[in-house]
């Protein structure tokens, strides 16, 4: 009943035309060599906060999935992915491309992308309200709990080395307690500067991270022509048939794992391709221009994006940068994701998770006839999209609070992504202890204040402590190589 | 996507592209200690300073804990690199590192220009540069790109009520 109201609020001209309006930017910018998903939310951020609440929550989770699409685009047609989860549709996606199957590559990711899209949908509408209620029971020793893993979980998932993705969640910690402490009003790590008064904000540092780190990485890189034509757009009886059971397997697993935090899309994807390929007959075509590979990829890195709104809805704990800036969207509102949010804020919810239908339908109608837009904005040359898109980053940054102060940081932490992508450090954990530092302080100094014997009579404490160190564990077992970051 | 990788020669037979100072070499490592201690210098000082404040204690006993963690796991990450035999020799410099470096150069001082000249000439100006060093353009490519999108864009935040630096223009 909740759903159904959420979908007639959505088929109202004003939420469809946001909608419309994300999927269109999010796909426009993510067509953008060099721009990924993440970016492209943390880019387009600032310029939706003119728009009402509701507006601007479903316009972002548009942009989101809009440009996980143009991003899986670029990759297909010039071998130039956005981001991780695109690496992985580029190892069979431009090889498709090369053999002169464009068209039915760009189909399936689109296909894939709106089957798991949809399912996902259903899986939040569904699963949500349960997590909600389950974390209604949750106190400050639960949060502190939930915090610690969660951070533990993306520090281990984050990358090869997990001592590097330890310094850098510490790190990012410490960057989030700069200004005026909460609870005593006193300054922290100013140093007698009034500018540091005010502390760093998510979205400068998320811009800086991702959209200024991207570009400058991507400046040594050259950007390919597309020579190759698009030609015929669907596929054949039977790629149909391989793609469409390697969509449904991915989305079933990623479903699942995208429930944990730290599952980023681009993991998923690299779990699904694996997968597909252990389970073929013929794995030598997998890297070669299996469909599969190019359907598993598509349908676990939306399929894990949709998973991941359940700890950030039901819980408020981002599972990623992109997860961040959604919670950083709600809380400009006031709206505050947890356990509160489906009983206060029920119709916004339920025209987000609607509006997750709408947006799937409008992307698979929008993206497939304008595919041949999105390969001309993909040839504009690098040297005249680059000051653009920095250009465009800045004037983000700036209107967070009207203050150069955000601009600089913004910069500066655009040299630290830089650098940090130059020299192997991963991001990704940065970002999540930035938005979760503050929390977990939070919920340690409630639980000190309470009592510290507290902790001794919760055991859901140590149920999150005792998975924080399984996943220490299967990480240094399994370890995953350090491009999974997004 | 590639990232640019720096490579870390550490054959001593290969001639370097140049040399650095190992302490060079280790900044990440000095950098993670230098906000380590001064988490701990400045979590101390809140708290022997303001004891008379409620929650100064907890406030400061944070940033200590924050700042002790990224020592500790700072030299722990030192020790794994020299036993692992990561001692630089050398850095080797192309395009992959000299490009970003010049790009984030000229970004800087177009942020530092932004509020003297405004948004509007120092984003055509910061524009022109870019185009003319990374594209290499024609005067007339560069001036049309650079003031079209430098009075587009301004049009554009003007419209979505941003307030931008004027600077020494009247427009935004």
């Amino acid at each position: 009943m909740d759903l159904l109201n959420g979908l007639m609020t959505v088929l109202t001209p004003a939420y469809l035309g946001y909608s419309f309006i994300g999927c269109l930017l999010g796909t426009l910018v993510g067509v953008l060599p060099g721009v990924g998903a993440a970016s492209a939310v943390a880019i387009l951020f600032p310029f939706v906060t003119v728009l009402p609440p509701a507006g601007m929550i479903i316009t972002m989770a548009a942009i989101y999935y809009g440009a996980q699409y143009g991003g899986s685009t670029t990759a297909i047609l010039v071998n130039v992915p956005g981001e991780v989860s695109s690496m992985v549709t580029a190892m069979d996606g431009y090889e498709m491309t090369k053999q002169g199957k464009a068209g039915p590559a760009l189909a399936m990711a689109a296909i894939s992308s709106f089957i798991a899209g949809i399912v996902g949908a259903i899986m939040v509408s569904v699963v949500g309200p349960s997590v909600a209620r389950l974390a209604l029971l949750f106190g400050p020793a639960e949060y502190l709990g939930l915090g610690i893993f969660s951070l533990t979980a993306i520090a281990a998932l984050a990358g090869s080395s997990l001592t590097r993705a330890i310094l850098v969640t510490l790190f990012g910690m410490i960057m989030a307690s700069v200004g005026f402490d909460d609870s005593s009003g006193l300054p922290r790590l100013t140093f007698g500067t009034t500018a540091l008064l005010q502390g760093f904000d998510l979205v400068p540092v998320m811009i800086g991270l991702f959209g200024i780190g991207e570009v400058l990485a991507s400046l040594g890189e050259q950007s390919s022509r597309i020579t190759t034509k698009v030609g015929k757009l669907m596929p054949d009886r039977g790629e149909m048939r391989a793609g469409l059971g390697a969509t449904g397997r991915a989305t079933g697993i990623c479903l699942m794992l995208g429930l944990l935090p730290g599952m980023m899309p681009s993991i998923g994807s690299f779990v699904s391709y694996s997968i597909e390929r252990y389970r073929s007959r013929t794995p030598q075509r997998f890297g070669r221009g299996a469909i599969e590979g190019v359907a598993a990829s598509e349908a676990a890195n939306n399929a894990t994006a949709m998973a991941n709104l359940i700890p950030l809805l039901g819980l408020g704990i981002p599972t990623g940068p992109t997860m961040a800036l959604m919670l950083a969207a709600f809380t400009m509102y006031g709206i505050v994701p947890g356990p509160l949010l489906f009983t206060q804020q029920g119709p916004l919810v339920w025209a987000l998770i609607a509006s997750f239908f709408v947006g799937n339908v409008i992307l698979l109608i929008l993206n497939l006839p304008l595919v041949g837009l999105w390969i001309r904005l993909a040839t504009i040359p690098y040297p005249i999209l680059a000051p653009i898109i920095l250009v465009i980053c800045l004037v983000g940054a700036y209107s967070t609070r009207n203050t150069m102060f955000d601009v600089w940081t913004c910069a500066l932490f655009g040299m630290l992504g830089w650098s940090m992508r130059a020299r192997g450090w991963p991001l990704a954990p940065l970002v999540i202890a930035f938005v979760l530092g503050p929390m977990i302080e939070r919920a340690g100094r409630q639980v000190i204040a309470i009592s510290p014997d507290l902790l001794l009579h919760r055991p859901a404490f140590w149920f999150f402590m005792a998975l924080a160190l399984m996943v220490i564990w299967v990480s240094y077992r399994f370890t995953i190589r350090g491009e999974l970051t997004d | 996507m590639q990232n640019p990788v720096t490579e870390l020669l550490v054959e001593d037979n290969l001639e370097p592209a140049f040399s650095m100072p190992i302490v060079a070499s280790h900044v990440d490592t000095l950098l993670l200690l230098l906000v380590g201690v001064a988490g701990v210098a400045d979590g101390l000082r809140v708290i022997l300073t303001k004891m008379d404040t409620v929650g100064s204690s907890s406030a400061g006993g944070w940033i200590v804990l924050l700042g002790g963690l990224l020592i500790a796991a700072t030299c722990v990450h030192a020790v794994k690199a020299v036993r692992a035999g990561q001692n630089t020799v050398a850095v080797a410099v192309d395009d992959e590192v000299r490009q970003p470096v010049v790009a984030l150069a000229m970004l800087l001082v177009y942020i530092a220009l932004i509020n003297p000249l405004g948004y509007t000439l120092s984003t055509a100006l910061f524009m022109a540069i870019y185009l003319r060093v990374f594209g290499k353009y024609g005067v007339l490519k560069i001036a049309t790109i650079s003031i079209t999108f430098a009075l587009a864009s301004g049009w554009l935040w003007t419209i979505m009520d941003m307030m931008l630096p004027q600077g020494i223009l009247p427009w935004p």
